[in-house]
């Protein structure tokens, strides 16, 4: 389980983020949305250790976290896979240079991942070959084998077509289902009314609301979110 | 011309063994010059406010002043100063390879900006360390991307080695300088300096091609 207390973060003298507090629960998919500015990308550059500049705290199953990342591991927008690897070399890389595997078996272990996401035919290939969401799930991979307790997405489905949108919610619906906890940051409504269980709508900086998914998608309370929502309530 | 070319007929070869003094001022100064070039870049991009401010007056400098004065400076006036003398050679290879650094660090740098600052984020998340970082992931990217500004500068650099002749040493220039004035004819041996010269070059390009289609995936 993921708590964070009373998070806060200034950057100069912007505030991005404004004592925030949330809880993620295991197996849980919780989707953080709000427009854009709103701070929903700063909460995952905190978790994953990328800003430095903030105060509060960050607890995993009940214990205080200091250096973050390894708890956390994240799949960030537009994939930013490693364009000069092939699919397996980008899965492998961190197991060899920082779980310090030996070629054979991180060699194993990322084409065991990348079989499991359908991606047997795709092992050498650059990331220039692959599709928008191939590259995702080559990005999803990378990820997950070097078992992170909490998973991140940063807009998992910007720039992608509908279809392949189904396959990244699929493919995420199957992670939750290992009982990971996962936190999804988009403003595609669309994809968060379809996989979130619960939902965290940002504004300024500021927790508007934290729900049930369904709840806040039928009968938002605020009226910022009832507006954020517009017509698709 | 002919009747020009029958003349100096028999001092073609002397000329073309000025290709290897070339050769040997271009191939040394490239190397040290990348490896310069590719600290100071790492300078550059550091966090390290102090070795920035280094890394763009280190480049200021030798890109503001002319190369032919660098290798007065480093010919001469170092001389004077050290009181040791320095060969025409190793002046020639030390003005060459500090004024080339400052030339590949603007482009290894701007190599570096080029490649996808996600990557870098991704990579320390997963928690490769920054050497690991720079060295596995952003570097091999960065280079790939400025190639042709890199095979362009050790283009420029096989050129300028011409500058050595003013301080006496024989390169093909020098030779060919040589050559017309003992026979009191110009554009012959300028001629076949000047082939040497291009040959060298399509050769270094082609070359460059074939490693940037090697290296582009």
């Amino acid at each position: 389980m993921l708590e964070v207390n009373k998070l806060s973060c200034n950057i100069g003298e912007n505030t991005i983020l404004s004592d925030i507090s949330f809880k993620v629960l295991s197996g849980e998919i919780c989707t953080i949305i709000g427009g854009s500015g709103a701070g929903k990308t700063t909460i995952l550059r905190i978790l994953c250790g990328l800003e430095g500049r903030f105060s509060g705290d960050i607890l995993i199953n009940n214990r205080k976290i200091h250096r973050n990342t390894h708890y956390f591991g994240l799949v960030p927008q537009g994939c930013s896979l490693f364009n000069h690897f092939t699919a397996i070399d980008n899965v492998a890389y961190a197991l060899r240079k920082v779980k310090k595997y030996s070629k054979e078996r991180a060699y194993t272990i990322a084409t065991e991942s990348l079989e499991k996401f359908g991606l047997s035919d795709k092992l050498s290939s650059y990331p220039s070959s692959l599709s928008g969401g191939q590259k995702q799930r080559v990005a999803i991979a990378r990820t997950i084998v070097m078992k992170p307790k909490i998973l991140l997405f940063d807009e998992p489905t910007s720039a992608l077509d509908p279809e392949i949108t189904r396959d990244v919610v699929d493919t995420i619906r199957i992670l939750s289902a290992t009982g990971m906890p996962i936190i999804v940051v988009t403003h595609d409504l669309s994809m968060a009314r379809q996989i979130a269980t619960r939902v965290i709508f940002l504004d300024n900086g500021n927790v508007i609301e934290d729900r049930e998914a369904k709840e806040f998608f039928t009968k938002p309370h605020s009226e910022r979110a009832k507006c954020f929502l517009g017509e698709n309530i | 011309m002919l009747d020009g070319f029958r003349q100096i007929y028999g001092e073609i070869p002397y000329i073309l063994s000025g290709v290897g003094v070339t050769l040997a001022y271009a191939v040394i100064a490239v190397i040290f010059g990348f490896f310069g070039g590719t600290i100071l870049a790492t300078v550059k991009v550091s966090n390290n406010r102090f070795l920035r401010l280094f890394g763009a007056f280190y480049t200021s400098i030798f890109r503001g002043t002319p190369l032919l004065l660098q290798l007065f400076i480093i010919y001469f006036a170092v001389p004077q100063i050290l009181g040791v003398c320095i060969s025409a050679f190793a002046a020639g290879i030390i003005a060459f390879s500090l004024n080339s650094s400052a030339y590949v660090s603007e482009i290894i740098r701007a190599g570096i900006k080029s490649v996808d600052h996600g990557q870098y984020e991704v990579a320390k998340v997963l928690g490769c360390s920054k050497l690991q970082i720079m060295r596995d992931i952003i570097f091999p990217q960065a280079i790939r991307n400025v190639l042709p500004s890199l095979a362009n500068e050790m283009i420029d650099l096989l050129k300028e080695s011409a500058l050595v002749s003013v301080i006496g040493e024989a390169d093909l220039l020098r030779r060919a300088h040589i050559v017309a004035s003992e026979h009191y004819l110009y554009l012959e041996p300028l001629l076949v300096a000047g082939l040497c010269y291009y040959t060298l070059i399509m050769v270094l390009s082609a070359f460059a091609k074939l490693i940037e289609k090697k290296l582009s995936c």
